[in-house]
């Protein structure tokens, strides 16, 4: 059965082409200040060789830039450009004011005005200020496909641990001293003060160094929250000689996580995000943790529902009847058999967030003015209405890469 | 020679170019007749049911030679072989009917049981909605279901198997086919339920002067059933004839395989006798030495003394489990505010020992509650009251990580093989997890060894480790599960129904295997079975349940001879064909 699927699924063109296409993305993304950038891949001179465009090092002291071209040192003796010539959103004063991709283009040489040649051409035409679009949709294709990649980290770290607890511990599977209840309720606060509230700072500190580093450190931040909620849980421990506080007693963790998912789920989350970002300072990262903390219900309640499905074979019961622990079973066993499920709501959170993120770079909330995004250069067709070039190019980028993911989404689900 | 009702000539069905599911097969039917139709799974059995319905799946399946020649109501001979798609439709259902192995899945579980009879009604007869509902009730009372009018308005899922299977049949039967195919229709029942259903077929035969082609794994079905009967094997007929030839003198090895391997309730037998005694097989060809049946029911008997010493080294044991006064009560909580109304009685105070080395069988119908008594006696139920002792340790007292440690004792083998294995797990890996929960052997190495080591006591083969459980047969699977119950070296394994979901044939030789390992390794067994017979050919001591109380206890024996309550008396008279 298994081949027949595999090889219905290599059969489908469609779905070939889509991972072709994010393959080339995730390429373009991983490469775009090669592809595109305005100093020069490789200099070299009397006096030795640079690479500007890698190292971002200067030469006399002043930014080697096509631009300044002309001012090179005249001991130059060979220069070699990026394909693309400019950075995202520098400004070209020569090229200013919407220029379509088949209108003249000039550069100011030396003082004198001539038209570009066909290589040096802003191929997709600019923006108000000149900037190049396609240098913006290049590396705009690096920040939509980390903002995607990496909410759906986010949001799949907390949606699959409290999917998988919720599933397979349900109501009655967690039976507890009441102490140990107790202190672990009280500590939710202190956890959260914890993670969320001290912690604040290494988040924000490594925001502008690296989006990476600073999801990296909101998922210490969560696991952190988990870690003194267990502090909290082994106090409780303490209390067990208080005869009170040593009777058992059910713990209905289904019950609460699942009221978690919905009120979470009831607040509406474009306005939350929109409003947090609008009084928190514009940051990259700031978004993408938005978006990861609000998209996880989805992915955890999938996960519970198939868990809960999983937990009642007899594989699971077998393993069980072999002294496996909880956790073992969970992870071993029932865990990848969810997978298939799971990965489909984890593309799909990765469409949603890359969707959420460029309607919030169109609308110019949370994201800093110096990021070009997809949806930024999409928001550059709201001041002149014939630009349809800012309106076609961006606009097919996200239509594709939504269409490309949903259709790898789709063929994984109808598979299993 | 008189008109046949079907005749089936030299049929042959390929499945894409290279494999022949059915081949050249032949065979009649008469009016009011029942041919049975026996092999193993994968005999083409099915395959030949389903071609004379024109139901096998096309492409790849395809019939590729020979004719199904049908006498139709208005005198006709069609070859259903060759009518187009059309045609065909108009005598599927309406003069021919089938009825499928599964009741569980052949109805549909969101519309109501009296719904999906009417609507072929409807369908069929053009009937109006007032006239299906009458005529349906009227079916379901033919059929002995009890309550029509509820049962009509109820959901599959809230009436029983065998109820469900009863719908099936009233359905089949509406529209008052001239044949009737029944494609395993007892499999997936109780031997109570089988027994009961096989009557009804036989009654409305009678009544209706059907044809009916009766398919099983089970050659003691067909002798309660059947007055003709063919044996297939491997796509071809290897044998055929009147029932009673069959059973008396069978000619072909593979037909005497089949009818010696079923536990039968009057011999003692140290071990079952399985196809590969009577024959074994090459490539092509196959090789029988000629042993009669009786002869060799004869050199496998146990004598009286031998069970008689047996018991008594058993007996003079300490109990190596010992349940006392086990309850198990499921609350029914209803209304607004979930309060407790009344309790399902799952287990009702049962109490028991088991010696080391023994065999302790547990037989009752389905919902007798013996597979709770099992999962509680294992702790994967909590129990309501009661003490479970093993190896002198009060395992209900022990925490959940003492537990863990002590399940290292005690396994258990699930009834379903298909279910029971993790279809993302390869063999090998499943068999070597449980070594590693309990840190058995020193490293992967010596566990991946001792796993190879496992596979070939269960006659599977080193090079099936790195497979996945969907490559394997529902035996093979079944020994794989052993192979897994017995990695961590237990002393104590219960059988949960692990044979009911396996054909005969295959059933003798897992039960073989659990025997040999037993004496080999000194297991002690709760052996769980609707099926008397089977309990009682492998249980040194015998439970029958009955609504969550012990019915009857003692030796298998004496039960069988002497009976106490009607109950066991239900149970034997289910056995089907003694031989």
């Amino acid at each position: 059965m298994a081949e027949v699927a595999t090889q219905q699924i290599s059969k489908s063109k469609s779905f070939k082409a889509a991972v072709l296409f994010l393959i080339f993305l995730a390429s373009i993304s991983l490469t775009a200040s090669i592809i595109a950038n305005d100093k020069p891949l490789f200099v070299k001179t009397e006096s030795g060789f640079w690479f500007p465009a890698f190292s971002g090092e200067t030469y006399y002291n002043q930014d080697l830039r096509f631009a300044d071209l002309a001012e090179m040192p005249s001991d130059t003796i060979s220069v070699i450009m990026p394909p693309v010539q400019y950075a995202p959103g520098a400004t070209d004063i020569e090229n200013s004011g919407f220029k379509s991709p088949g209108q003249t283009q000039f550069k100011d040489e030396s003082g004198s005005r001539r038209m570009l040649r066909a290589w040096e051409r802003h191929h997709l035409g600019t923006g108000k200020r000149g900037e190049d679009i396609l240098s913006g949709l290049i590396h705009g294709t690096r920040i939509s496909l980390s903002a995607g990649i990496y909410c759906a980290m986010i949001a799949g770290f907390i949606g699959i641990l409290l999917g998988c607890v919720a599933g397979y511990y349900g109501d009655r599977g967690i039976v507890i001293p009441r102490g140990i209840a107790f202190t672990t309720i009280i500590g939710i606060l202190p956890a959260w003060f914890y993670a969320f509230n001290v912690r604040t700072y290494l988040i924000t500190a490594d925001i502008p160094v690296s989006t990476s580093t600073a999801t990296l450190q909101a998922m210490a931040s969560i696991m952190a929250f988990f870690a003194v909620l267990a502090i909290f849980a082994s106090l409780g421990l303490l209390l067990n000689y208080i005869r009170y506080f040593n009777n058992k007693v059910n713990f209905p963790i289904d019950w609460v996580i699942s009221r978690i998912i919905e009120i979470v789920n009831s607040l509406p989350r474009l306005i939350i995000i929109i409003s947090i970002a609008a009084i928190s300072r514009p940051s990259m990262a700031n978004i993408i943790m938005l978006i990861g903390l609000t998209y996880w219900t989805e992915i955890a309640r999938i996960t519970r529902a198939e868990i809960m499905r999983i937990r009642n074979t007899d594989y699971i019961a077998s393993a069980k009847s072999s002294g496996a622990s909880p956790w073992r079973i969970l992870f071993k066993q029932a865990l990848p058999n969810a997978l298939p499920v799971i990965s489909v709501s984890l593309i799909a959170c990765i469409a949603s967030a890359i969707l959420t993120e460029s309607s919030l770079s169109f609308l110019g909330l949370g994201v800093p003015v110096d990021i070009v995004t997809w949806g930024s250069l999409l928001a550059g067709a709201r001041e002149q209405f014939d630009a349809w070039w800012l309106v076609v190019f961006p606009g097919a980028m996200i239509f594709l890469t939504i269409l490309s993911l949903n259709k790898i989404a789709d063929t994984i689900s109808s598979r299993s | 020679m008189a008109e046949h009702l079907l005749q089936v000539d030299n049929l042959t069905v390929q499945f894409g170019k290279t494999f022949t599911a059915v081949d050249g097969i032949s065979f009649t039917l008469e009016k009011g007749q029942t041919v049975g139709i026996v092999g193993e799974s994968g005999s083409g059995k099915s395959v030949t049911s389903l071609s004379i319905m024109r139901l096998i799946a096309s492409p790849p399946g395809k019939i590729t030679n020979g004719s199904i020649l049908y006498n139709n109501r208005a005198g006709q001979k069609v070859d259903l072989a060759s009518l187009n798609e059309d045609a065909i439709r108009g005598y599927r259902g309406n003069e021919i009917a089938m009825i499928f192995q599964e009741p569980m899945t052949s109805l549909n579980p969101v519309l109501t049981c009296g719904y999906q009879v009417a609507e072929a009604l409807r369908l069929h007869k053009k009937l109006n909605k007032k006239e299906a509902r009458a005529k349906t009730i009227e079916l379901f009372n033919k059929v002995k279901l009890p309550r029509p009018e509820a049962i009509f308005d109820s959901y599959p899922h809230e009436i029983s198997g065998g109820q469900k299977q009863r719908v099936m049949i009233a359905m089949a039967i509406s529209c008052d086919p001239a044949i009737l195919i029944a494609d395993e229709p007892t499999t997936a029942l109780d031997v109570t339920v089988q027994a009961e259903i096989i009557q009804l077929l036989k009654e409305l035969q009678q009544e209706h002067g059907m044809g009916i082609i009766f398919i099983t794994h089970d050659l003691g079905v067909i002798a309660s059933i059947a007055q003709r009967v063919v044996v297939m094997h491997r796509g071809k007929v290897v044998e055929e004839g009147e029932v009673h030839d069959i059973f008396k003198n069978p000619k072909h090895p593979y037909t005497r395989g089949l009818i010696a391997c079923r536990p039968t309730l009057g011999r003692k037998l140290r071990r079952l006798p399985t196809i590969s005694d009577f024959m074994s097989e090459g490539e092509r060809t196959i090789i029988a030495p000629n042993i009669d049946i009786q002869n060799h029911f004869q050199s496998l008997t146990i004598s009286d003394n031998e069970t008689k010493e047996r018991r008594n080294t058993l007996e003079s044991q300490v109990p190596l489990l010992k349940v006392e006064n086990i309850r198990n009560w499921f609350p029914i909580r209803k209304g607004f505010f979930s309060l407790t109304k009344d309790y399902v009685k799952a287990v009702d105070d049962v109490s028991f020992e088991v010696y080391p080395g023994e065999t302790l069988g547990l037989v009752g119908e389905s919902g007798c509650g013996k597979t709770t008594l099992g999962r509680t006696i294992l702790r994967l139920i909590e129990p309501t009251s009661g003490k479970i002792t093993f190896k002198g340790t009060n395992i209900n007292s022990l925490t959940a990580s003492q537990m863990r440690a002590m399940r290292k004792h005690m396994q258990i083998i699930f009834q379903d093989p298909y279910s029971s294995l993790n279809p993302r797990m390869t063999i090998g890996e499943a068999i070597m997890e449980p070594m590693r929960v309990h840190k058995l052997h020193s490293n992967d190495k010596t566990r991946k060894e001792k796993t190879i080591d496992l596979l070939e006591r269960v006659s599977l083969k080193a090079e099936h480790f790195n497979r996945y459980p969907h490559e394997f047969s529902g035996g093979q699977r079944q020994r794989i599960c052993i192979a897994r119950a017995i990695a961590v070296e237990p002393e104590f394994i219960i059988c949960d129904e692990s044979v009911s979901a396996l054909d005969v044939s295959v059933q003798a030789q897992v039960l073989n295997l659990l025997n040999e390992l037993r004496d080999k390794f000194g297991f002690t067994y709760i052996f769980i079975s609707h099926d008397l017979a089977v309990v009682k050919f492998m249980s040194d001591r015998m439970i029958v349940m009955n609504k969550g109380k012990i019915e009857e206890a003692g030796y298998p024996d004496d039960i069988y001879a002497n009976p106490k309550s009607d109950y066991t008396r239900k149970l034997i008279a289910a056995i089907p064909g003694e031989i």
